[in-house]
C-alpha cells in the first residue's frame, strides 16, 4: 500500500479544515472586539498566515532528503530546543483541539436539542481519535478526500440558501471606528488561525510534486476566501446581533430555509458539517500524539498506546471540573496571550526553510561521507 | 492471538455503549410538543402563550384547552411572567416538552405589541439557539389565541396558513414582512425601527359538516405596523404601505389601476397593471451645514394584468414595447410617486425610520451622520425627499 501523502489530499485537509473552526463560537468573540470590521482582522491575520504558509512550502520543497521534523530540529537547534518547541506545539495544539471538541458537543446540542453528558459525548469520540492516531497521517488524508465534496457541496448549499437572506450592506460603513480595533483584534486572536501548522508533521511522509506550490496555495487562499465569506454573510444576516451567537454554523443554517412548511434541511447541513469537526479535532489529537512522541524519544514504529492516554484523558476529564472552552478564549482572546504561541504558530514556518535547507545539507554529507572512505 | 484481539475490542465499544447509551437525553418523540406556531398575548402582567402543536392523535380537533386546530395539530396554552414560565406552563399542563426547533411564526395579539415593549419577549427566543432566527414575527388584531381557533377552508394549520399568506405575499400581493433576527436587529441600529405584518380574519361564518359552528374564514395581510425602539407607533393606510413595498421589497408583486382613454371598443376603460419588474436606485447626500436630500429613482417594467399575469416579479425580462400609453404611464407615475410619499410623510410625521433611511446614511457617512441626527429631535424634517418615476425605459 502506497503509505505517501498526494498533493490533492493536502489541498483537501487545510480546505476542510480552515474554514469550520472559525465558525463556531470565534465570529462573536471577534464582532465584540471589532464590530461589523471584524471581518478585515481576520483577513489581516490570513495575510500573515499565507507568507508563513508560502515559506513552509519551499521548506517542503528544499526538504529533499524527506526529513521528519524533529530530524531538521535536531539537525539544526539540536534536541534540547527542539523539545521545548514541541512542548509548546503540544500545548498550542492541545488547547485548540479542547476547544474544538467542546465547541462539537455545543453546536450537537443547540441544533439538535438533544442533551448529553460529557463523558458520553467525548469518549466514543477519543475512542476514534486514538484510532485515527494510530494509523497515521495517511488515515487523515483519505478521509477527506472521501468525505471533501459531499462536505463542500453541503456547506455551498448551506451558504448559498442562507445569503438569499442576507443583506450584505450590512458590512459597511467600513472601518468607521478606525483601523486600530480590527488590529488589535487581529492581534489578540491569533490563536485560532495558522491551520496549516499540521503540516509540519507530514514533512517526511510528504513528497512535493509538480505544481504542488500552486495547487496548494490555491486550496489555502480558497480556504481562507471562504472563511472571509462565511464571515461577511454573518454580518449580513445578524448585522448588530453577531456579538450575540455561540455556536454561528447553527445560527446561519437556520436560514438556509425560511418556512417550517419546507422542513428543517439545515439539521442536514450542520450534521455533514459536524464530520469536519471531527476530522479537525482528530488530526489535531495525532498532533499532539506525535508531539509527545518527539518529546519522549518514541521511535516511530512503536506507537505506544501510553501516549494516546495521556492525551486523551486530560481531553476526557478536566472539562468536567474547568470550564475549559471560557478560560481558553478569555485568555487567549479577551486578554490576548496568544503571542506566547507566535514563535510555532510564525517564527517556525518563516525559519524552516533555512533549517530545512540546513538539515538536508548535513543528512547529504552524513551520507556521502561513507562513500568517500570507501573510494 | 489477533482473532481474541478484536473479539476484545468488539466487547469493549459494546460495554462503553451499554454504559453511555443512558447518557443521551433523548426526549422520546411522543414526550414532545413539536410547536409549528405561537400566539402571544399580554393581559394582567402575564404572558399568556397558545401554541399549535403537532399531534399524532386522528380524533377531533378539539385541544385540551377548548381551542381547535387544524387535523394534524392541537392546541395548548400556557401562561407566566416571563415567556420562558408560559413555555415552562405548558410542559408541566401537557406532560410534554415544547420543542421549538419548527416554530415557524410567532404571532403577537393586540395586549402585546401595542401596550408593551417587544424586547421583553423576543429577546427570549433570540437567545434560544435552538430557535430559529429566521422565523417570522407577525402581529395580529385582536388575541392571538382567538386567531389560533379560526379555520381557513384550505388549510389544516393555522401556522402553515399564516406563514404561506405572508412570505407568499412579499412577491403576490406586495406585503412586506420581517422575521425575528432582522427585527430585533434593526432596532438597534441607527434607524431604531421597523415594521411587521398585522394579520387579520375575514370571517365567512358556515356550518360544517359535523355541525360544529366554527368561524371559517381567510387570513388577511394586508395590513403593515410599524415600531421605533421595540414600542408600537402606528399601523401604515394602504397607500402608505404601498409606498414601503414600492421602496424596500425588491421582489414585489403590485398592482395599480388606471383609464385608458385610447382604448377601442374590444377593450376595457379602466386597466389593472402589474409591475413586472421594479429596480429601486437611491442617491442620498448629506452635509454638516445642513443640507440633506434623499433622491429616489424607481423603475418599472409594467404591464396590463391578463389571465396569465402570475404575480411573479421576474429579473432579466427581455426588452418589449411597453404596452400602456403614455397618459396611462403618466397615471401610474403619478400613482407611484404619491404612494412613495405617503410613506415619506408618515416616516416624518412618525419620526419612526420604518424604511431604514437613516442606516442608509450611516453607511455612507458613518458616525458624522449620528452625531448629526442626534442634534435633531426628527431629522426626517430636514431631508428633501425626491422621487422620479421612469416606465417602460
Amino acid at each position: 500500500m502506497n503509505n505517501k501523502i498526494k498533493t490533492e489530499q493536502v489541498a483537501m485537509m487545510l480546505m476542510l479544515i480552515v474554514p469550520v473552526g472559525k465558525y463556531l463560537s470565534l465570529p462573536s468573540v471577534l464582532a465584540k472586539g471589532a464590530g461589523r470590521d471584524y471581518w478585515i482582522s481576520i483577513i489581516l491575520v490570513f495575510v500573515v498566515d499565507f507568507i508563513c504558509f508560502l515559506a513552509f512550502m519551499w521548506a517542503l520543497k528544499l526538504n529533499t532528503e524527506r526529513l521528519s521534523i524533529k530530524d531538521i530540529f535536531d539537525r539544526t537547534i539540536g534536541q534540547a530546543a527542539g523539545k521545548i518547541l514541541f512542548a509548546i506545539m503540544f500545548i498550542y495544539i492541545y488547547l485548540r483541539a479542547a476547544v474544538i471538541m467542546e465547541s462539537c458537543l455545543e453546536l450537537f446540542s443547540v441544533t439538535f436539542a438533544i442533551k448529553t453528558n460529557w463523558f458520553a459525548f467525548i469518549i466514543p469520540i477519543a475512542a476514534l481519535s486514538m484510532f485515527m492516531a494510530r494509523k497515521g497521517m495517511n488515515n487523515f488524508a483519505r478521509l477527506s478526500e472521501m468525505l471533501f465534496v459531499i462536505i463542500y457541496l453541503s456547506f455551498g448549499m448551506m451558504l448559498f440558501l442562507s445569503s438569499r437572506n442576507a443583506n450584505f450592506t450590512n458590512i459597511k460603513p467600513i472601518l468607521d471606528d478606525g483601523f486600530q480595533p480590527v488590529l488589535e483584534t487581529a492581534l489578540k486572536n491569533t490563536f485560532w488561525f495558522s491551520d496549516f501548522s499540521f503540516m509540519a508533521f507530514i514533512m517526511r511522509d510528504y513528497k512535493p510534486e509538480k505544481k504542488y506550490a500552486l495547487t496548494l496555495s490555491g486550496a489555502y487562499i480558497a480556504a481562507m476566501a471562504v472563511t472571509v465569506f462565511m464571515n461577511i454573510l454573518y454580518i449580513a444576516l445578524f448585522d448588530q446581533l453577531a456579538v450575540q451567537s455561540q455556536s454561528v454554523l447553527s445560527k446561519v443554517s437556520q436560514f438556509s430555509v425560511k418556512l417550517t412548511t419546507s422542513g428543517r434541511v439545515d439539521w442536514l447541513f450542520v450534521s455533514i458539517m459536524l464530520f469536519t469537526l471531527f476530522i479537525k479535532a482528530t488530526l489535531e489529537f495525532f498532533c499532539c500524539n506525535e508531539c509527545l512522541h518527539y518529546i519522549f524519544n518514541v521511535k516511530k514504529h512503536k506507537n505506544p498506546y501510553w501516549t494516546n492516554i495521556a492525551v486523551a484523558l486530560p481531553m476526557i476529564i478536566v472539562p468536567v471540573f474547568v470550564n475549559v472552552k471560557d478560560n481558553i478564549f478569555d485568555l487567549f482572546s479577551r486578554d490576548g496571550y496568544g503571542f506566547v504561541f507566535w514563535i510555532i504558530q510564525y517564527g517556525l514556518p518563516l525559519f524552516s526553510p533555512l533549517m530545512t535547507y540546513i538539515a538536508n545539507k548535513k543528512e547529504k554529507e552524513k551520507v556521502i561521507y561513507p562513500r568517500r572512505v570507501e573510494e | 492471538m489477533k482473532a481474541l484481539k478484536k473479539i476484545s475490542i468488539i466487547i469493549a465499544v459494546a460495554l462503553v455503549l451499554m454504559l453511555f447509551a443512558d447518557s443521551f437525553i433523548v426526549t422520546a418523540l411522543k414526550d414532545r410538543a413539536i410547536v409549528l406556531g405561537m400566539g402571544i398575548d399580554y393581559e394582567n402582567d402575564e404572558f399568556n402563550i397558545i401554541c399549535e402543536v403537532i399531534s399524532s392523535s386522528q380524533s377531533s380537533s378539539q385541544s385540551s384547552e377548548g381551542g381547535s386546530g387544524g387535523g394534524f395539530t392541537k392546541l395548548v396554552t400556557g401562561k407566566g411572567k416571563t415567556i420562558s414560565l408560559a413555555v415552562y406552563d405548558v410542559y408541566a399542563k401537557t406532560g410534554k416538552l415544547p420543542s421549538l426547533g419548527q416554530c415557524g411564526v410567532i404571532i403577537l395579539g393586540e395586549s402585546l405589541y401595542k401596550e408593551e415593549s417587544l424586547v421583553q419577549c423576543l429577546s427570549y427566543f433570540l437567545q434560544s439557539d435552538a430557535y430559529r432566527d429566521s422565523s417570522l414575527v407577525t402581529c395580529c388584531k385582536g388575541s392571538a389565541k382567538d386567531l389560533y381557533t379560526k379555520v381557513t377552508p384550505l388549510d389544516t394549520s393555522v401556522s402553515f396558513a399564516v406563514q404561506t399568506i405572508i412570505t407568499g405575499s412579499e412577491h403576490n400581493t406586495s406585503i412586506p414582512y420581517s422575521y425575528m433576527a432582522r427585527f430585533i436587529s434593526l432596532q438597534l441600529t441607527p434607524s431604531a425601527s421597523d415594521y411587521l405584518t398585522v394579520i387579520s380574519f375575514d370571517s365567512e361564518k358556515e356550518t360544517t359538516g359535523g355541525g360544529d359552528n366554527k368561524d371559517t374564514g381567510f387570513f388577511i395581510a394586508d395590513d403593515v405596523a410599524i415600531f421605533r425602539d421595540f414600542k408600537f407607533v402606528e399601523e401604515l393606510s394602504e397607500d402608505e404601505t404601498k409606498g414601503l413595498t414600492l421602496l424596500n421589497v425588491p421582489a414585489s408583486f403590485d398592482t395599480f389601476v388606471v383609464n385608458d382613454l385610447e382604448a377601442t371598443q374590444s377593450l376595457p376603460k379602466t386597466v389593472g397593471i402589474g409591475i413586472r419588474s421594479k429596480k429601486v436606485k437611491k442617491e442620498l447626500n448629506f452635509n454638516e451645514n445642513g443640507k440633506i436630500t434623499y433622491d429616489v429613482k424607481i423603475y418599472v417594467r409594467a404591464e396590463r394584468m391578463r389571465t396569465d399575469t402570475t404575480g411573479d416579479v421576474i429579473s432579466f425580462i427581455p426588452k418589449e414595447k411597453s404596452e400602456l400609453t403614455d397618459f396611462m404611464q403618466k397615471q401610474l407615475r403619478q400613482q407611484i410617486t404619491d404612494s412613495v410619499f405617503a410613506a415619506f410623510s408618515k416616516l416624518t410625521e412618525t419620526n419612526c425610520d420604518y424604511l431604514g433611511i437613516s442606516n442608509e446614511y450611516y453607511r455612507k457617512y458613518g458616525k458624522k451622520w449620528v452625531r448629526f441626527q442626534q442634534g435633531f429631535e426628527n431629522v426626517f424634517e430636514k431631508i428633501r425627499f425626491s422621487v422620479e418615476v421612469i416606465i417602460d425605459k
